[in-house]
């Protein structure tokens, strides 16, 4: 591990998942959301998206509750504080990440661009 | 390490990509859902071309078509209600859209917390229904028919206006369209009161407009809730 490597900031697995985080990001933006609308925007199945509700609730990240409706059982999420504040941190990190991944390729890409030509001056041809 | 991970997924430009278009989707959830009153723009156009196409219509058959006009247009909502909650299931908004109070009184998504599953939409709709019924049962005028362009402009199309937009062009196009229309009704509204255009004609327009931003909206609503990835998680 280089010492790039060594400050890239560590990324919070739980949160980095796409379809946990489309789950935490829709439940960013509103006060609570139920499961078929999670099932929807997430693009899960019910098995996967109730395995993925479980992970981020013992994760302490979302409540989720069950309640009867209608003789029908509804299954409502929403995050906690500390979920929004594991993803504000999440967000955060992936824009150092992202800050630090674009300032080393223009290191990299300064490094390897040739040496300036100098007009009507032809480079020394090998042999 | 954090390299393999990056690799592994998204990259984090798509994943806000996606964010974006996540949080817009369940900050408008309702007001995407553009199917609840497009059979009643739909019921009030076809009503309109036919009145177009007849000269003379009796005032039976005016008052027939305002009973229908009404009871298609709140069957279709509460049906569209059911319909939306059956397949997209519901969200609970944590704080109201927009601060303005005539606007936050009038508009289906400008409702505090629980409230704002159904009973603002019926209102809303009820207004509209006063509103038009009315017209039909005697002579459109000026005064009272002109008002009703410019009454479905303030509801139903200034709020998409105000809305902040993402760098997302299909949401941009939202605002555009909303824009346009504004301005079209606007103008067709100008043109009525100088009676260069007859009162069916205007009708027609405004409802026509008013079905095409609500089905853009229903189109968008069902486009952002299905571009995401489907189930890539296997954890």
């Amino acid at each position: 591990m280089n010492d790039e490597e060594a400050r890239m900031p560590e990324i919070n697995r739980v949160v980095h998942e796409p379809a946990r985080l489309a789950i935490l990001t829709v439940l960013a933006a509103c006060e609570r959301a139920d499961f078929l609308f999670l099932e929807r925007a997430a693009g899960l199945t019910r098995g996967n998206l109730s395995v993925q509700l479980t992970r981020l609730e013992e994760a302490g990240l979302i409540e989720v509750w069950k309640t009867i409706e209608r003789r029908r059982t509804l299954t409502t999420a929403a995050l906690t504080d500390q979920g929004r504040d594991t993803l504000d941190a999440y967000w955060k990190t992936m824009e150092v990440l992202r800050t630090n991944a674009s300032s080393s390729s223009r290191n990299s890409a300064k490094a390897t661009q040739p040496p300036p030509l100098i007009p009507g001056k032809l480079s020394p041809t090998p042999g | 390490m954090q390299t393999d991970v990056l690799a592994g997924s998204e990259t984090p430009a798509d994943s806000d990509k996606r964010s974006v278009e996540l949080r817009y989707l369940t900050t408008h959830f309702k007001d995407l859902q553009g199917l609840r009153l497009a059979p009643m723009w739909t019921a009030v156009l076809i009503l309109s071309c036919a009145a177009l196409a007849v000269h003379r219509i009796l005032l039976w058959q005016r008052a027939t078509a305002a009973i229908a006009i009404v009871l298609v247009g709140f069957a279709a909502l509460v049906w569209s209600n059911g319909w939306y909650d059956h397949h997209y299931g519901r969200v609970i908004r944590s704080k109201p859209m927009i601060a303005s109070g005539f606007i936050s009184i009038l508009h289906p998504e400008t409702r505090p917390g629980e409230l704002q599953n159904h009973s603002a939409g019926f209102v809303t709709y009820i207004l509209m229904a006063l509103f038009i019924a009315p017209q039909l049962f005697h002579r459109f005028d000026g005064r009272f028919g002109s008002h009703f362009g410019m009454l479905c402009v303030i509801i139903f199309v200034v709020p998409r206006c105000l809305y902040s937009t993402t760098n997302n062009t299909l949401i941009r196009l939202r605002r555009v369209l909303s824009l346009a229309g504004a301005t079209c009704v606007s103008a067709m509204y100008l043109c009525y009161l100088f009676a260069l255009l007859g009162t069916w004609s205007y009708l027609a327009g405004v409802c026509a407009i008013l079905l095409v931003l609500d089905l853009y909206d229903h189109w968008l609503f069902t486009r952002l809730l299905s571009g995401g990835p489907a189930e890539r998680s296997y954890e």
